[in-house]
């Protein structure tokens, strides 16, 4: 792989210290996250996701550790906090309930503007963000506050894309979508993705989402990272997951329920697709019988 | 009639339009249900199908414009019946944070048997019953907003015990939850069907979910477009890929492999039925193999 | 950075403070009050000072925490302490410029500054004490008579309870808003006060949406559990005064009295 864009080194929060309430949420973390990856972060509630993806663009300072962006600490001066947050753009959950401007077209420009861009680049960075998201071109001169809440989802996603992160980090992107939301969104940050070749860090507590699109994943428990490695590696251990409380994915507990079963399968199997081809040489072994 | 709990008769809903707007669009039109006693109905449909307007009728929360809905016997236009509608159909709601109206928990639980002015002996034995039915009993003395999600809904849920209904419905109650939490309400709905026979009522978009209940209703543009047992509803899996719904995982692996010409059962609502029928399928073939 | 708003913070415990009838803390407060405005003499504000220290002592919640919630009224004892200071008549001690500053002077601040402290420490021991719910159901006990003079006194308690409600999940809010606008490259400490004004509009236009909707969702779910005004409402905690309730508001007149007795005589 190629070398790390973000690396979190000897990571440790603690809030409130020195006093009853002091917690320890993040715990001697370390991280790399490579240019260009797809990085599941997993965990469950309270286990210290939030105050670790605040880290990475200097939202939240470290008790001890450092965060460093190609190379360099973040938090060393007021410059590098500002670089920051123009190469690591944070989605934060319901992200639609931040929009604040008149029309969508100045909503998504908030971000190029205070980056203090020249107004020709802004404008390009709003109607690239804006295509990235399926905004439509109609849209631009809405109030936000009048779109459904999918819409209003991709407009605030594409406040951030016009930041052109070099990592977009977003906290639970698709929560509380239906079905076919959720769908386009993770087209949509597929789609920037892709075109730009930016890396993307998810945080999420689907399974089957993290599953099928990340080429890595990271397990946070009790502030600390108990497990990182790719899908196949990481779902190959789903006792421990699910005695962190974490669900696998379902593909993956009829794979073991079949094995159970004396039905061979190969290697991991944890998405639809997957199982499907493991299946269906399965069948075509019968076949050629 | 005496075993319909709630009667949904042709019911059409609209917002009133404001001054200067356009003519108002149907939220729901015609839509007709019978609501059995002690069932468990899961409604599905895409954001904007209609599906918590729907709910909301169900408690009188807001009135049918044209047709009617009988609760118990009870038609919810007729005001002087509204808190007795209210007291036997609870309704538990998406966001915990904005459900909850006190500091503490007990109190918060105590709300609806206090406006409902039941005497104070008795809504104390209400409050601890309906804690310790969703286990947070141990809670009652703290403060909900420094629970978590989950524990917040679960909260939620026991002030709409406290209540005794008959029915509660839930619109979209894991929605925002994590997997633990998530889990945690849908155990609580399990025992309340199963336990205290109450008529449950789920709004979601969580198929799995979904899976667990009697019979599903799928909504699209107010209108009651599929209506049957979970095995009839997710075994039509076009049709809902064209709701913009999806199937469980387990149906979508089933009906992959079917078209592939694979002789499987389709209906496979959990991992366990999934996992039982392809072992079935593949060890016949091993058996054949090996003959 | 919002989370140190001890704004309707209230620590449980179990003490004798904690314990009287909230009616008859937000009397004794009342007392309190009167009391420490009778106070003319370092005598009288010792007494009072007693007092307090006593109430502070038997509750056990800590003098950190009193202190902490003495922060944003910093700047107004200061002030309105150098304007006793400087605008006093009397014997004069040392003069420069246009300020000369006397005995009477010193005794003045010194005082003002007291009264003002010993003032929010003896409020925050009704708050701190006493759960937001029970304050706001003793103060529509003891305003109840109003509802004679068609004072909506329920919704008025009702309201107040709300807020109290809310207020932690808007601080939660805010704090989360202010982060996204950051992410966003916002900067809340650049620029002049016009600049600073106009930086807080990201917030604040959320926050007031959010708030509007999150009211309405409450006032709905309120409806969905039969809530409908104060009319039949019963209590899970109803209040009864006991024997320490009537012995506290005794021996809280009792000490109204010495101070106005101690003033009537120059003390």
């Amino acid at each position: 792989m190629n070398e790390p864009i973000l690396k979190v080194e000897n990571l440790t929060h603690i809030y409130s210290p020195g006093t009853p309430f002091e917690m320890t949420a993040l715990d001697n973390i370390d991280l790399d996250i490579y240019k260009g990856e797809i990085l599941g972060i997993i965990g469950h509630t309270g286990s210290g996701k939030s105050t670790l993806i605040q880290h990475l663009n200097a939202l939240i300072k470290p008790t001890s550790g450092r965060i460093l962006l190609e190379g360099r600490d973040i938090n060393e001066s007021k410059q590098s906090v500002r670089e920051v947050r123009g190469k690591v753009g944070l989605v934060f959950q319901y992200p639609e309930y931040q929009l604040f401007e008149e029309t969508v077209y100045r909503d998504i420009a908030f971000g190029p503007k205070n980056m203090k861009l020249d107004p020709a680049e802004i404008d390009r960075r709003v109607r690239l963000a804006a295509r990235f998201t399926g905004v439509e071109e109609s849209l631009l001169e809405r109030s936000p506050f009048d779109l459904s809440g999918g819409q209003k989802r991709r407009v605030a996603i594409a406040g951030v894309i016009a930041m052109m992160p070099e990592v977009l980090v977003l906290d639970e992107p698709m929560a509380g979508l239906d079905p076919g939301g959720r769908e386009e969104i993770m087209e949509n940050i597929m789609t920037y993705h892709r075109e730009t070749g930016a890396a993307i860090v998810i945080v999420t507590h689907s399974m089957e989402e993290a599953a099928s699109r990340a080429d890595r994943m990271a397990v946070l428990s009790h502030g600390k990272v108990a497990m990182t490695g790719t899908p196949e590696e990481v779902f190959a251990r789903g006792e421990e997951l699910r005695r962190m409380g974490l669900a696998t994915p379902v593909m993956t507990d009829v794979a073991d329920k079949l094995r159970a079963l004396g039905v061979e399968l190969p290697g991991t199997v944890y998405t639809v697709e997957q199982m499907v081809s493991a299946l269906m040489e399965l069948e075509g072994g019968k076949r050629r019988a | 009639m005496e075993n319909i709990a709630i009667n949904i008769d042709n019911v059409t809903f609209f917002y009133t339009p404001e001054d200067g707007e356009e003519a108002p669009r149907d939220v729901l039109s015609n839509v007709s249900l019978k609501i059995e006693k002690g069932s468990f109905v899961a409604v599905l449909g895409h954001n904007g199908s209609g599906k918590s307007t729907l709910a909301r009728h169900l408690n009188a929360l807001l009135l049918p414009k044209g047709g009617s809905v009988t609760v118990f016997g009870m038609d919810t236009r007729d005001e002087a019946l509204t808190l007795e509608i209210r007291r036997r159909v609870g309704m538990v709601f998406q966001n915990p944070d904005n459900q909850i109206v006190s500091n503490v928990v007990e109190e918060d639980v105590a709300f609806a048997p206090e406006n409902l002015g039941i005497p104070t002996p008795e809504i104390r034995k209400r409050v601890d019953e309906a804690l310790r039915a969703v286990g947070l009993y141990e809670f009652r003395a703290h403060a909900p907003h420094l629970l978590s999600g989950g524990q917040k809904q679960r909260i939620a849920i026991a002030g709409v015990l406290a209540m005794r209904p008959k029915c509660v419905v839930f619109d979209e109650p894991t929605a925002m939850l994590d997997p633990r939490g998530r889990r945690d309400v849908m155990d609580i709905i399990e025992r309340m069907k199963n336990g205290l026979g109450s008529t449950v009522i789920l709004i979601t978009h969580h198929m799995e979910e979904a899976a667990q209940a009697d019979r599903v209703v799928v909504m699209s543009d107010g209108k009651v477009v599929m209506d049957g047992a979970p095995r009839q509803i997710f075994t039509r899996v076009r049709e809902l890929e064209d709701l913009g719904l999806t199937v469980p995982g387990t149906v979508k692996l089933m009906w992959e492999l079917r078209n592939r010409g694979v002789d499987v059962p389709l209906a496979a609502l959990t991992a366990d039925e999934c996992a039982g029928a392809l072992a079935e399928h593949f060890k016949a073939n091993n058996r054949a193999t090996s003959a | 950075m919002l989370k140190d708003v001890t704004l309707g913070q209230y620590f449980p415990g179990d003490s004798v403070v904690h314990r009287l009838d909230p009616r008859t803390k937000i009397l004794l407060v009342i007392l309190y009050i009167a009391a420490l405005f009778n106070a003319e003499s370092w005598v009288g504000y010792g007494v009072m000072l007693v007092c307090l220290g006593a109430a502070i002592a038997v509750s056990g919640i800590r003098l950190s925490s009193m202190v902490r919630g003495l922060k944003p009224i910093v700047f107004i004892v200061i002030l309105t302490s150098l304007l006793n200071l400087f605008y006093s008549t009397g014997e004069v001690l040392v003069q420069f410029w246009i300020f000369k500053i006397t005995r009477e002077g010193i005794k003045a601040a010194i005082l003002m500054a007291a009264r003002l402290v010993m003032l929010v420490m003896g409020t925050f021991m009704l708050t701190y004490t006493t759960s937001p719910i029970m304050l706001t159901y003793g103060l529509e006990l003891l305003l109840n008579p109003l509802k004679k003079l068609k004072v909506p006194v329920h919704e008025l308690a009702m309201m107040m309870s709300m807020a109290l409600r809310l207020i932690p999940t808007l601080i939660e809010e805010t704090d989360k808003i202010m982060s996204a606008q950051k992410a966003r490259g916002a900067e809340f400490d650049t620029g002049n006060l016009i600049d600073k004004a106009k930086a807080m509009l990201p917030i604040l236009v959320p926050l007031f949406l959010s708030s509007f909707r999150r009211a309405d969702e409450l006032a709905t779910a309120m409806e969905a559990r039969c809530y409908h005004g104060g009319e039949g409402r019963t209590r899970l905690n109803v209040l009864k005064l006991a024997f320490r309730d009537y012995a506290a508001l005794v021996l809280g007149v009792l000490v109204l009295a010495g101070i106005v007795v101690l003033a009537r005589f120059g003390l």
